[in-house]
């Protein structure tokens, strides 16, 4: 490719596009104009809807670590709250049982001849 | 620098840019507030020296899809001859300002701000640009576009293969072949 040529197309190109834009009609400049100030509206309130978003998500006193930390503070607190009086209602659950237990004829059937049993045990071995 | 002021800046060079793809004056408005519109809504708040770059990558999308639309509208009609608005082609058929109408403008009062050269060179010069005009209007969509981002934006291969999403090698070719075309076309003017 010729470079001469080439520069020289360069240089008239430039000159060509930027008389182009001397020849854009006053009602379209209008409407750039109009379609500029449109775009500037939009990037306003993007600005303000992602600070008002940040605001509501954390406030200044609020951090995401705070916040975990407390859930995880509140998360233990019922847990241990919850878990307490299931533990308490077992202990005090077990000597009712045993009441129980004893108070029922054939275990103590079982008690009362365990003599038996044994001496009977004595004389298997002896024997 | 503000958001505004860039716009400012870019708006006259986008519309022309737009103008010499589509040759009608609505289209390219259209193209040009699209373009606007997403800057504004997804990267105003990048800083400021990335705006040229994905202003310029915007608006080659929207180009482009400007192109592809048109292209399956054509196509469209073309296979139903009777189907409504089959008439109407694009190119400042609904009465908009119409780029085909800036050719025809005056050629001396194109060139006023040739005020040193002399009146027979002021005339050719104003001939070759309305030349040169004409045959960029012409240049394939991609030859049209990789030219003016080249010659008129100032952008380097790689920043044009950037925005208009293609590789460098292909920037190198449709930038040849539209120097090639021109330089036949204007061989005599310049």
């Amino acid at each position: 490719m010729n470079d001469s040529f080439e520069n020289k197309l360069i240089a008239l190109s430039e000159k060509t596009f930027n008389k182009q834009l001397q020849n854009i009609d006053e009602d379209v400049l209008q409407r750039l104009r109009q379609s500029r100030q449109n775009a500037v509206e939009v990037a306003q309130m993007q600005v303000k809807t992602k600070s008002n978003a940040i605001t509501v998500s954390f406030p200044s006193w609020l951090s995401p670590v705070s916040t975990a930390t407390a859930f995880a503070s509140i998360a233990l607190i019922a847990s241990s709250l919850w878990i307490q009086p299931v533990i308490q209602a077992e202990l005090t659950a077990s000597p009712l049982e045993d009441i129980s237990m004893l108070m029922t004829s054939d275990e103590f059937e079982l008690y009362e001849n365990l003599d038996f049993y044994i001496w009977l045990e004595d004389e298997d071995n002896a024997s | 620098m503000q958001l505004e002021q860039f716009i400012e800046q870019s708006e006259q060079r986008a519309y022309q840019t737009a103008l010499y793809a589509t040759r009608n004056s609505e289209d390219a408005l259209d193209i040009v507030q699209d373009a606007m519109m997403k800057l504004a809504q997804q990267y105003s708040d990048k800083p400021s020296v990335e705006w040229g770059p994905l202003f310029h990558k915007i608006l080659q999308s929207k180009i482009h899809d400007w192109y592809r639309r048109r292209n399956v509208r054509q196509k469209w009609i073309a296979l139903n001859p009777f189907s409504i608005g089959g008439g109407a082609t694009d190119g400042g058929s609904n009465g908009n300002q119409s780029y085909d109408g800036d050719s025809n403008s005056d050629p001396i009062e194109n060139a006023a701000e040739l005020k040193n050269t002399k009146p027979d060179d002021k005339l050719a010069q104003s001939r070759a640009m309305n030349v040169l005009n004409d045959a960029v209007q012409n240049l394939p969509q991609r030859q049209q576009q990789v030219f003016l981002l080249r010659t008129w934006d100032g952008l380097n291969v790689a920043e044009t293969a950037s925005a208009m999403g293609c590789s460098q090698g292909s920037v190198k070719t449709h930038y040849s072949r539209a120097v090639h075309k021109l330089r036949e076309l204007l061989e005599d003017h310049i």
